[in-house]
């Protein structure tokens, strides 16, 4: 069961190899393999938290196989599927003082910036560390993710503003960037629509009254 | 008589512990010496002040004498163990000194043999009622006859059953669990049991798990018990474990345990739980049950109760461990129906919904919490007036939720039963204020109040660390609060923009003195954190206290919902008053 090559599988029957795998949740002769399926998930994209969750599980159970390296790169996986608080259910079994140090603080420290929406300090401290750019996607679903809190921010957003909340400095890039975003998204000269014309009608939907 | 009597009397000794171990030394020394006796008093009158207006009054003081007694003879090792712990009390007369050792009953009281006669035949009966009856009633007898002592061993009452008791599956395991009542009782009596009882304790569970295991056919396990018996021993069994847990243990403690690392570790009592989840089979899918229906477990209460109450005693493990996702995960296994089997036992339906509101405040789920927290509090409303002196320890756990309730109401405020919301004004509204102008340290002191103390899986002698580090209630709290900073401003921010329809940045960052820039952070952190709460799926307008905005470039437009609500009903009123007057038009 736990010689199975990782590499070998295709990716649904990864994710449902290491599904069966961890039903043995206390099992720590699994550590290996889920440690080995986390830097697939790092290098391709796929997620699975629960994967994750009860790796970290395991090192809480059994101290001496305890990998920071692995900590981090979970915990990179989990702010790369913000919104969702990944990271924060991660972070209640991670021993205090190994949050206070490398190389998990980098990621404490952006998970706080984008937890407030810090996003200019977020980039720059992304910028400044290249353990974040060697992850592949990684800065794109960070500017995914800021993309979406914008979207229910802003109904209009000055093109300058965006592009350095987004970290898009120059015009092309942004452009194209707002391309991928098409339909939703508009520039109207210097300023970008945000919302589509369907989601202001649903705002504007909930003040009618019943009428019946 | 409700059905938790027992456990409340029970758990009422945990709370007045500290007082009872004083009085309890003093106890022992007044009949054996005669020694510390103004320290004794001193602490029995204070007892009995507490304990007064209870139904045994000056019962709690000093065992009744008015009895016929038999003395019980002492074995050796007991008497060693007694006179140990006499020297310990004459070198540290401290009122502080925390006793971890509670002196063996030295009589066997006559009404006591009755009671424990009459369990002993009702327990063979396999009446529920009658079992539950006499369940209480030993337990009050207990209360009474043996205040600052364990109760009197198995071997001290098995001859009075005399040929009564015979070898069987079911007098055995009769065996095992009046060994888990002695347990209890002493767990309830001390604060901290001494290691040797700890391990005989698990020992003794071990035995009744295993008992309960290893039977091929339900048929074969000829016993029954009531729900709130099976809950209390499941219930009791993770007290047990969480109290081991917190445990700071002396050096000669981690030697031994070194030697026996299965006693109270955490992989076994999950193990545990699992097992007779497992056995119970009362969650496995209808075609296996099918496919061997003569061992179906489930249709043999025991296990079909003891797997239920598993399931939720295994939820408040993952909680105590920090693992919320998993917990609220475990939980879809229960159907939370009206009349779910939870509710069979008042303190199993609390320990379920503490837990889960627990675990939906650490996931950031402030409404849903509201909901869960809301919907118990509104049924143990109803039930208290039907039995008035009900349990000290669901009393404490329901204080518990009315502080984890105020949290969410600071933290996302949402409409709930007024009467609740009476209550919660009453317990603690000047805290609701406070807490909704940011004051941190009350956030902090309604956390340690109310939250669970949390663990670590691993004892800080194996896992290396020190404890400082492996603190897992510290870092729950420190998370708590990590979250609120990063809210704070919000309430205040809310409140500002309730009162216009449109406000320019510029105008806003003025009236709160902030800077224009970190006020646009601030506003896009409020519509990030508001999703947080209520997740993808759901409906924003759930929530009728709430208001929501966006931003138009410079300009904050704010949709009040509260407002708008108004104004909906007033030109909705309008509308059916004149739909009223319409048919008399067509008549003309």
């Amino acid at each position: 069961m736990i010689d199975v090559d990782l590499q070998s599988l295709s990716s649904s029957d990864r994710i449902e190899y290491i599904s069966t795998l961890i039903a043995d949740s206390y099992n720590i002769a699994i550590a290996k393999k889920l440690e080995e399926f986390l830097d697939i998930q790092i290098n391709e994209d796929v997620y699975l938290f629960q994967a994750n969750s009860t790796l970290l599980k395991l090192y809480q159970f059994n101290p001496t196989h305890l990998n920071k390296d692995a900590i981090a790169k979970m915990l990179a996986k989990a702010l790369m599927n913000f919104p969702c608080n990944d990271f924060l259910f991660l972070s209640y079994m991670i021993p205090s003082t190994i949050q206070k140090e490398e190389p998990l603080l980098k990621l404490f420290v952006l998970n706080n910036y984008l937890e407030t929406c810090r996003f200019k300090e977020a980039w720059t401290h992304i910028n400044a560390h290249s353990f974040f750019s060697e992850i592949p996607a990684f800065t794109n679903n960070i500017r995914n993710f800021i993309s979406g809190v914008l979207s229910i921010t802003y109904q209009n957003i000055s093109l300058s503003m965006l592009g350095e909340l987004l970290n898009l400095p120059s015009q092309e890039q942004l452009v194209e960037y707002i391309k991928t975003k098409q339909t939703t998204w508009k520039i109207n000269d210097s300023t970008v629509s945000l919302q589509s014309d369907t989601s202001k009608q649903k705002k504007a939907d909930t003040f009618t009254f019943d009428r019946k | 008589m409700s059905q938790n009597n027992r456990k409340g009397g029970n758990k009422n000794f945990q709370k007045n512990n500290q007082n009872n171990n004083n009085n309890q030394q003093g106890g022992q020394q007044q009949q054996q010496q005669g020694g510390h006796q103004k320290h004794h008093n001193k602490h029995n009158q204070q007892n009995n002040q507490q304990q007064g207006g209870q139904q045994q009054g000056k019962g709690r003081g000093k065992a009744p004498t008015n009895v016929e007694s038999f003395p019980i003879n002492l074995t050796p090792q007991q008497i060693q163990q007694f006179q140990t712990y006499q020297q310990q009390i004459q070198s540290n007369p401290s009122p502080q000194f925390q006793s971890n050792y509670l002196p063996p009953a030295t009589a066997l009281f006559t009404p006591v043999i009755n009671y424990f006669i009459n369990l002993y035949s009702n327990f063979k009966s396999q009446s529920h009622q009658d079992i539950l009856v006499s369940y209480d009633s030993f337990f009050k007898a207990c209360e009474t006859y043996y205040p600052h002592c364990s109760l009197p061993t198995i071997e001290n009452l098995l001859p009075v059953l005399g040929d009564k008791f015979e070898d069987s599956f079911t007098d055995r395991f009769f065996v095992l669990l009046y060994k888990e009542i002695y347990y209890r009782y002493y767990y309830a009596l001390v604060f901290q049991p001494n290691i040797t009882t700890c391990v005989e304790s698990w020992q003794n569970y071990y035995q009744i798990f295993h008992t309960l295991l290893s039977a091929n056919s339900p048929n074969d396990v000829e016993i029954d018990l009531p729900n709130a018996w099976l809950w209390d021993l499941v219930d009791e069994f993770v007290y047990q474990y969480h109290t081991f847990a917190k445990f700071k243990l002396k050096k000669q403690d981690v030697d031994f345990l070194s030697e026996n690392p299965e006693i109270w570790d955490t992989t076994n009592v999950i193990r545990y739980l699992y097992y007779i989840i497992k056995k119970s089979q009362i969650f496995s899918a209808t075609t296996n049950r099918f496919e061997n229906s003569s061992e179906d477990f489930c249709s043999h209460p025991v296990y079909k109760m003891l797997g239920y109450y598993s399931v939720i005693s295994l939820v408040r493990v993952q909680c105590l461990l920090g693992d919320y996702t998993l917990a609220l995960k475990t939980l879809e296994l229960i159907d939370m129906g009206k009349k779910a089997m939870y509710t069979y036992v008042t303190a199993c339906h609390i320990t379920l919904y503490y837990y889960l509101g627990f675990a939906y405040i650490m996931s950031r789920k402030y409404n849903e919490a509201t909901k869960a927290l809301n919907t118990i509090l509104v049924s143990v409303a109803s039930k208290s007036k039907s039995s008035s002196f009900q349990s000290d320890h669901n009393e404490k756990k329901i204080d518990k939720m009315y502080a984890l309730l105020t949290i969410c109401q600071a933290l996302y405020p949402n409409k709930i039963d007024e009467n609740v919301n009476n209550n919660l004004k009453e317990k603690f509204g000047d805290k609701l204020l406070r807490l909704q102008k940011g004051d941190l340290s009350v956030y902090e002191e309604l956390y340690t109040f109310a939250a669970p103390r949390c663990i670590g899986p691993v004892p800080p002698y194996i896992s290396g660390y020190n404890v400082t580090a492996l603190d897992s209630h510290r870092l729950q709290l420190s998370l708590f609060l990590e979250e609120v900073k990063q809210q704070s401003l919000l309430t205040t921010i809310r409140s500002y923009i309730t009162l216009y329809s449109t406000i320019s940045i510029q105008k806003l960052a003025t009236l709160l003195q902030m800077d224009p820039e970190d006020l646009r952070v601030k506003l896009t952190c409020y519509k990030h954190k508001l999703f947080n709460v209520l997740g993808k799926g759901e409906n924003k307008w759930n929530n009728q206290l709430d208001i929501d905005f966006y931003i138009d470039q410079d300009m904050i437009h704010i949709d009040n919902r509260l407002y708008a609500k108004e104004t909906d009903s007033f030109i909705n009123s309008i509308l059916k008053f004149e739909g009223s007057l319409t048919p008399s038009y067509n008549w003309m």
